[in-house]
């Protein structure tokens, strides 16, 4: 384009100056900055820039924790562990990426109802919301391939469940199970495939998916919002009431230009709102990552006859669903189902060609949405009531006397309240649930002793003084019997 | 288009741009700092020395070099390995220690004391050492390499280190 050549040379002869003659990007900045958006955009418009906001913490968080991660069953756990003992801020860095997470998903899907109830897939948003819809997919494929990498009890049975979930499809069942694994069992070859997926191609993926629903969103500017328009080309067309009939093209630039022309710039009015917005959404992961910390079970122990799996709190409903399947149907609850609802999501754009974008005047696909949302929350809520409250109370039972006496000393130190052992406890050290699978007898004992000569920067004190070498070897062997 | 902007609009969207870039340099030093301290506070760690444990010091005796195996632990990240490495204990008048590497300065075989001859022999192309580690005989470019030493609560430790053999200067391997 010749525009971009602009037709006075810059008046000063710096660097800014040198830039503006060839790229012109006075002009770029006034088309993509200083451009109107329609009038009767509201703080709901925040929501994709706050989406966007979340996917570049993700990606400086993950970018880090990639820094101290190895993919390999043999050191995943050792190295998360590494990272939240041992790399300065590596707690709160991998705290913010969890919770990240779990805020993306929160984000994006209001992002997507918000537009849903709008009508803003409509004439002739059609193709932003397509992108739309496969980012959305693409946010829960991250979730299900990010929790598997620490390689802890979680990540291990629900990937478990996740792939043999897979399996259960007839005909291709075992072809798919077999892809996602990378082989006919969960293992190495698995956890190298997850982290190419979740590291690789799920973020080539998203930047390019977001690229275009932002250049989109550029190009075709916002929608507005739903009973403005309905009532704007009711009055344009001279009508009373709401729209009857599609808007033409020409109606549709008539109406839109009118709104536009009433609205307010791009750049500062707009974006101000998505900044403090986006602002406070990352202080609300980060406070969440301080406050909560982030889980890490025990290492992942596939002889583990005692752990129930649940998976992150967003595929709940999944998990819930199929318990209304008998056996041989599971495959239509867990693949058709979610499967349907994604063609559905695809084919609105097309299946929904009425003239109204209000929810009101929109009676089916306001139904699909309700109906969908609640089964979802329902489903959700039934789940967590459900969950087991902790692991087996009574693991006690079979405890030599050594290792009750040892059992009674963690009770007396109070060691749940920085360790998970047998299920509950905090989460400042490490899980000492499986932990003899990680650890000698020796090195258990010297740690317990002296912390600080095993790991100069261990926050948990010395113990011998107060405890004696004899009780500390007590809780030593009652900590190997913790599976 | 638009006309000419009033004052108050220019005054108002300057406020606006400052809390723009209010929100990013915020968020961005919150986000920054913990990430440029996880991404570089590692790689400055140096390998802190352990002192490895060599039992009482009375364990020792004058005059007579006893060789001890310490086990070693090397952290590489989350990776963590033991070696077991030999040196030998020798107990100086006046409750002093010296602690030698029990590899020969020459081409690192394992070395050991003969009584009868009061010295340290290398097997493998007859060097040898005295109780001070001074070369006596043989090819051995340089005395043993004493280790680091001190007694703490009662009981010896060394820091353990491997040089570079074949010279005649000590340096770390």
């Amino acid at each position: 384009m010749s525009d971009a050549v602009p037709a006075e040379r810059h008046p000063h002869r710096n660097l800014y100056g040198w830039f503006q003659d060839r790229l012109n990007v006075e002009l770029l900045w006034q088309a993509l900055f200083i451009r109107k958006i329609p009038f009767g955009v509201n703080l709901l418009y925040t929501l994709g820039f706050v989406s966007l906001a979340l996917f570049l913490v993700q990606t400086l968080t993950g970018t880090i924790l990639a820094l101290y991660y190895s993919p390999s069953p043999d050191h995943a756990y050792d190295s998360v562990e590494y990272t939240i003992t041992q790399v300065p801020f590596g707690q709160v860095i991998r705290g913010i990426h969890h919770w990240g997470a779990s805020a993306m998903v929160v984000v994006v899907v209001l992002h997507m109802l918000v537009t849903f109830g709008m009508g803003a897939y409509k004439y002739p948003r059609e193709v932003s919301w397509w992108a739309g819809v496969a980012l959305f997919g693409l946010t829960f494929a991250f979730g299900f391939t990010g929790y598997l990498l620490p390689w802890d009890e979680k990540a291990y049975w629900a990937t478990t469940v996740g792939t043999n979930m897979a399996g259960t499809v007839p005909a291709v069942g075992n072809f798919v199970e077999s892809l996602l694994r990378g082989g006919s069992q969960l293992g190495a070859l698995t956890l190298t495939r997850f982290y190419a997926v979740h590291v690789l191609v799920l973020p080539m993926l998203v930047a390019g998916l977001i690229g275009l629903h932002l250049f989109l969103v550029v190009w075709q500017g916002v929608s507005v919002p739903p009973g403005l328009w309905d009532a704007a080309l009711a009055r344009l067309r001279g009508a009373r009431r709401a729209p009857t009939a599609p808007e033409t093209e020409l109606e549709y630039r008539a109406v839109y230009d009118d709104f536009k022309l009433r609205g307010r710039r791009f750049f500062p009015d707009l974006i101000v709102e998505d900044a403090v917005v986006s602002t406070i959404v990352i202080l609300i992961v980060i406070a969440f990552a301080v406050a909560f910390g982030t889980p890490l079970e025990g290492q992942a122990d596939p002889t583990n006859t005692g752990y129930v799996p649940r998976p992150e709190w967003y595929f709940l409903f999944l998990f819930e669903l199929l318990k209304y399947f008998p056996g041989s149907l599971e495959w239509v609850g867990v693949v058709v189902l979610p499967g349907l609802f994604f063609v559905f999501l695809f084919l609105l754009p097309l299946l929904d060609r009425g003239p109204r974008r209000s929810p009101r005047y929109r009676p089916i696909s306001t139904a699909i949405a309700v109906i969908s949302v609640t089964a979802v929350v329902v489903l959700t809520w039934r789940s967590v009531l459900t969950t087991p409250p902790a692991l087996a109370e009574n693991r006690g039972a079979r405890l030599t006397s050594t290792e009750v006496v040892g059992r009674e000393l963690v009770a007396a130190q109070g060691c749940v309240s920085c360790h998970v052992i047998e299920g509950r406890g905090g989460n400042v050290g490490p899980s000492l649930d499986g932990v003899a699978l990680r650890r000698s007898a020796a090195y258990i004992h010297s740690y317990i002793e002296n912390p600080r000569g095993l790991n100069p920067t261990a926050a948990m004190p010395t113990f011998i003084p107060p405890l004696t070498h004899e009780q500390v070897e007590d809780i030593t062997q009652y900590l190997l019997a913790l599976r | 288009m638009d006309g000419p902007i009033p004052a108050a609009q220019t005054s108002r969207r300057t406020f606006l741009a400052q809390v723009i870039g209010a929100c990013v340099t915020f968020v961005a030093a919150l986000l920054g700092v913990p990430a440029l301290g996880a991404a570089i506070g590692p790689a400055l760690k140096r390998d802190e020395s352990q002192w490895l444990p060599l039992g009482s010091p009375d364990a020792f005796h004058e005059g007579q070099p006893t060789g001890v195996n310490l086990t070693v632990v090397r952290r590489d990240g989350w990776i963590e390995s033991t070696d077991v490495k030999g040196v030998w204990v020798v107990r100086q008048p006046g409750n002093q220690f010296t602690v030698y590497n029990g590899r020969c300065t020459h081409l690192g075989c394992a070395y050991s004391w003969q009584p009868d001859q009061q010295q340290f022999t290398c097997p493998c192309h007859a060097g040898v050492y005295g109780l001070d580690g001074h070369v006596l005989a043989g090819p051995p470019p340089r005395p043993l390499d004493a280790l680091l030493t001190r007694v703490e609560g009662g009981q010896l430790q060394a820091q353990y280190r491997d040089f570079q053999l074949g010279t005649p200067e000590q340096a770390p391997a």
